[in-house]
């Protein structure tokens, strides 16, 4: 019995399926190869892991959300925990921004000039009752007829709490970086002795266990200066209960001055202050607990109008965050619900909404509310729909009523006059899945594979749809194969003519917006688990044009992942050419790896091939003075026929098939001597035992 | 208000959720996102209510989802989108949060050696490994993740044989980490 059957009984079958003289195979081959042993010895560890009971109620709570999704939706996908589009939810609020900015404005072209749509007002729409937003005492435009928030949403005044700053991990390699690390931590440490409740532990208080240890570490290598920040909570007893990691970047030269007031969270500054800013900001944003301080600050923020828009959206993302990730367990829908309840956070966006300058602020804006639901923002809801031109708002906007606005009789007219009336077919193809409810499903699932399909089409076009279903914040906004797996008829994706036109449509895009890419290669790199030689093409396609549209690391780690592609002779000769001359240190590694996963079988193999590197010892080599001049494997490759005979490095070889080996040249004689398919009896010596293990190719 | 979604809820997600919830502990190794995760699996399921209703297994599609949340949460936290600051070309990456890696349970030292080793694997493997110490074998995994029993041999061999290099670091790591202490 060798590894391989070991780990056959460790994947498949149960040992109790085994004879008695298996089991005493079983049991010989594990006091022999002690890697196998102890696979055995985890693997039986897992099985018996005390596991705790369900906790009473799960059921009945799940129930209970259930039922409120259902009965909610009115056909339409109930408003759902995860407002923001789905990557925002996990990301500390400074990230957030960034983020927003990211997923804020779905994927559109920079080129293609498309038509704008006509705003669905006068000719279907039926004129609601008041068609201007009236004056009130509030300049946005809303109703004075805002609840004010319920006292449980107000948060608790902060309690006390202390930290511990670790000494600068300073890893710059070079003057400039280093004296930026220095900097760099002198800053964030006179701002965090500012933080309300904060008390700093000195290093000389080692046996106190303050409720944040936080670490710093900064490198810089060229240009280029990262710096993370790290903050852990502990147990009573001193271990680990959870860590929280961030970083930021950028580029030096560091007199880069930020036009910030000083105590501003959000700094575009690589300099020493303002990522020093940054990164605090994240912990207080994200990690230590909601400080009701913090969030009249950000509520200033985002009424403040002497502040441009993006701060102000900084600010209502912050606000709608707040605390996401303190380690008091703050569940998301509450945390969420509390914000969106928040009138002045609802007054704050629609204004950004409304009146922010620039198109993909307002987006932005409308984004953050999506699923927020206040009578009082009919009204603003309405009178974006109807004066917008801007595709991108209009499409936020739509997210914003499909997730709650349908029992409203006038959203539910506007929306059936988009549904028939947008210019836009990605538009119309939204609105009409927002009414259609659950049988919306399938025509929207057919509007994206007809766009892919459409080759009339530029390609930023023809992704768009599907990117934007990516990227939608509902059950959906998951992995692209995570849903081709879990939902049948979203399998029809892999159909003959659609996963090509996916992989034409995404080799064909030319923009050059940073955001369009990141959301595209979330994508591909999801294909690699479907089995197809356009995605092996795509992938290939790519490399050899130098990641124009799929990063070159991801690319070759991609095809890593195909299985059944792996044996392709272009495939390999392009990792081998990737990994011998590409610049980037981390793709060479990824090219090497998919190779090291490419199997021995194929044409390029048929010699038998053991996959081991042997040579002969040497005098003054650490072995045994009887082994010197005879061949010993110094190498071998992962999932080799040798590996799985259960050779190990430094098994002294001594005879392949009954031949006693002199040489390792001899190796390589002997076995190409062989008809393949055979068995081939390897003799070892190892830790002074004479080992029969057996080959096969 | 038709009631088809409590419905097809008791019948098809309720007998299943100690089962899933075992899992999802497994997992994440902590009550809190366990519960998070399930919930979540759950609602998720709710919601394609054609594709649960004609699942040949209800179990093993409700454990995909369980796993793809799983592992779909995990990449969201991972995700670094390369954004342009105003010029600057600053990159803000991702904030990692690992989930509280230990419960209130009676542990062994061991345990909770091994549970701070399989923290350490990615999500996938975490995956593929708690799936097979819930004994289902190979042509169950299959129907469960939808890949191919010959890719999942050598995932989960390579999946054990990781989870034993951690162990290892762990061992070697822990010697040094005790003498540092904290320096000024």
């Amino acid at each position: 019995m060798n590894c391989q059957d070991i780990s056959l009984a460790l994947d498949d079958r149960d040992i109790g399926a085994l004879n008695e003289a298996q089991r005493r195979e079983f049991d010989a081959h594990l006091a022999s190869c002690p890697d196998c042993a102890q696979d055995w010895r985890i693997h039986q560890r897992m099985m018996a892991t005390p596991t705790p009971p369900m906790p009473a109620g799960l059921v009945a709570q799940v129930r209970t959300l259930a039922a409120a999704r259902h009965g909610f939706r009115n056909g339409r996908r109930a408003p759902n925990r995860l407002v923001l589009l789905g990557t925002v939810l996990m990301v500390a609020a400074a990230a957030a921004v960034l983020v927003m900015q990211l997923l804020g404005t779905p994927a559109r072209p920079v080129t293609t000039v498309a038509s704008q749509p006509a705003p669905a007002s006068g000719t279907a729409a039926p004129a609601p009752a008041d068609a201007t937003p009236t004056p009130s005492a509030d300049a946005t435009g809303l109703e004075p007829a805002i609840e004010p928030a319920p006292d449980k949403d107000a948060l608790p005044e902060i309690k006390p709490f202390t930290v511990r700053v670790l000494p600068l991990k300073n890893e710059a390699r070079d003057v400039t970086g280093s004296s930026i690390a220095v900097s760099m931590y002198a800053a964030f440490m006179e701002r965090l002795r500012a933080v309300p409740g904060v008390t700093l532990l000195d290093d000389g208080d080692a046996a106190t266990l303050p409720s944040y240890q936080v670490t710093l570490s900064a490198f810089s290598s060229g240009n280029k200066f990262t710096a993370e920040v790290g903050a852990e909570t502990f147990k009573p007893d001193g271990s680990l209960n959870s860590n929280f990691y961030m970083g930021a970047s950028g580029d030096l030269p560091a007199s880069c001055t930020s036009h910030l007031p000083i105590d501003a969270f959000d700094s575009s500054c690589a300099d020493a202050e303002g990522i020093a800013i940054n990164l605090l900001g994240a912990l207080r944003k994200v990690k230590f607990q909601p400080d009701p301080a913090l969030q009249r600050q950000l509520q200033a923020r985002l009424l403040d109008k002497s502040l441009d828009a993006k701060q102000r959206q900084a600010a209502l993302t912050d606000l709608a965050m707040l605390g996401f990730a303190y380690s008091g367990r703050v569940q998301m829908d509450d945390l969420l619900a509390r914000a969106r309840r928040d009138p002045v956070l609802l007054r704050g966006a629609v204004d950004l909404a409304t009146n922010a300058a620039e198109p993909v602020r307002r987006a932005q804006a409308w984004n953050t509310l999506r699923g927020a639901e206040a009578a009082a923002l009919v009204k603003p809801l309405l009178g974006a729909l109807r004066k917008e031109q801007d595709r991108e708002v209009r499409l936020a906007v739509l997210g914003v009523m499909a997730g709650g606005y349908l029992k409203n009789e006038q959203v539910h007219a506007m929306l059936e006059a988009s549904a028939q009336h947008e210019k836009d077919p990605l538009l119309r193809a939204v609105a009409q899945r927002a009414l259609a409810g659950a049988g919306g499903d399938a025509p929207w699932r057919q509007y994206i594979l007809d766009s892919l399909k459409d080759s009339s089409r530029p390609s930023e076009e023809r992704i768009e749809a599907l990117l934007y279903h990516l990227n939608l914040p509902t059950s959906e906004a998951s992995s692209l194969v995570g849903r081709l797996a879990s939902q049948p008829n979203l399998r029809l994706l892999l159909d003959a003519e659609a996963i090509p036109a996916l992989a034409a449509a995404l080799q064909g895009i030319s923009s050059d917006s940073a955001m369009l890419k990141s959301s595209v290669s979330n994508v591909a790199r999801d294909l690699s688990q479907i089995d197809h030689p356009a995605i092996t093409d795509m992938y290939l396609a790519s490399l050899e044009a130098d990641g124009k549209w799929l990063d070159r690391y991801s690319a070759a780690s991609s095809l890593g992942q195909m299985a059944s592609r792996r044996n392709d002779p272009r495939v390999r000769a392009v990792l081998e050419k990737i990994r011998t001359e590409d610049p980037d240190k981390d793709v060479r590694r990824a090219a090497e790896e998919a190779l090291n996963k490419v199997g021995t079988a194929g044409p390029l193999a048929d010699r038998p091939r053991l996959g081991v590197r042997m040579d002969v010892v040497k005098p003054g080599e650490a072995a045994p003075p009887e082994l010197v001049g005879k061949v010993a494997v110094i190498d071998m490759s992962p999932d080799s026929v040798a590996q799985r005979a259960g050779m190990k490095i430094g098994d002294v070889v001594l005879e392949i098939n009954g031949s006693p080996l002199l040489s390792a040249a001899q190796s390589i004689k002997v076995l190409d001597g062989l008809p393949r398919g055979v068995d081939v009896e390897i003799l070892v010596e190892r830790s002074g035992q004479r080992l029969s293990l057996t080959a096969r190719f | 208000m038709p009631d088809s979604g409590t419905d097809q809820f008791d019948r098809l997600v309720a007998p299943h959720m100690a089962t899933l919830f075992r899992v999802a502990w497994r997992l994440t190794r902590n009550t809190p996102d366990a519960q998070d995760l399930v919930q979540d699996a759950c609602i998720t399921a709710c919601e394609h209510p054609a594709d649960l209703a004609s699942a040949v297994q209800p179990l093993h599609w409700l454990l995909r989802v369980l796993q793809n949340r799983f592992i779909d949460g995990a990449r969201r936290r991972k995700r670094s989108p390369l954004v342009a600051m105003d010029g600057t070309s600053g990159v803000l990456q991702l904030p990692s949060s690992d989930p509280n890696p230990e419960e209130l349970l009676q542990q062994a030292d061991g345990e909770r050696e091994l549970q701070r080793a399989f923290l350490r694997l990615d999500q996938v493997q975490r995956s593929l490994l708690t799936l097979r110490a819930e004994g289902y074998d190979l042509a169950e995994i299959e129907s469960i993740t939808g890949i191919r029993a010959e890719v999942l041999r050598a995932r989960l061999h390579r999946a054990r044989r990781s989870l034993a290099a951690r162990l290892h670091e762990q061992v070697d790591a822990e010697a040094p980490a005790a003498r540092s202490g904290s320096k000024s």
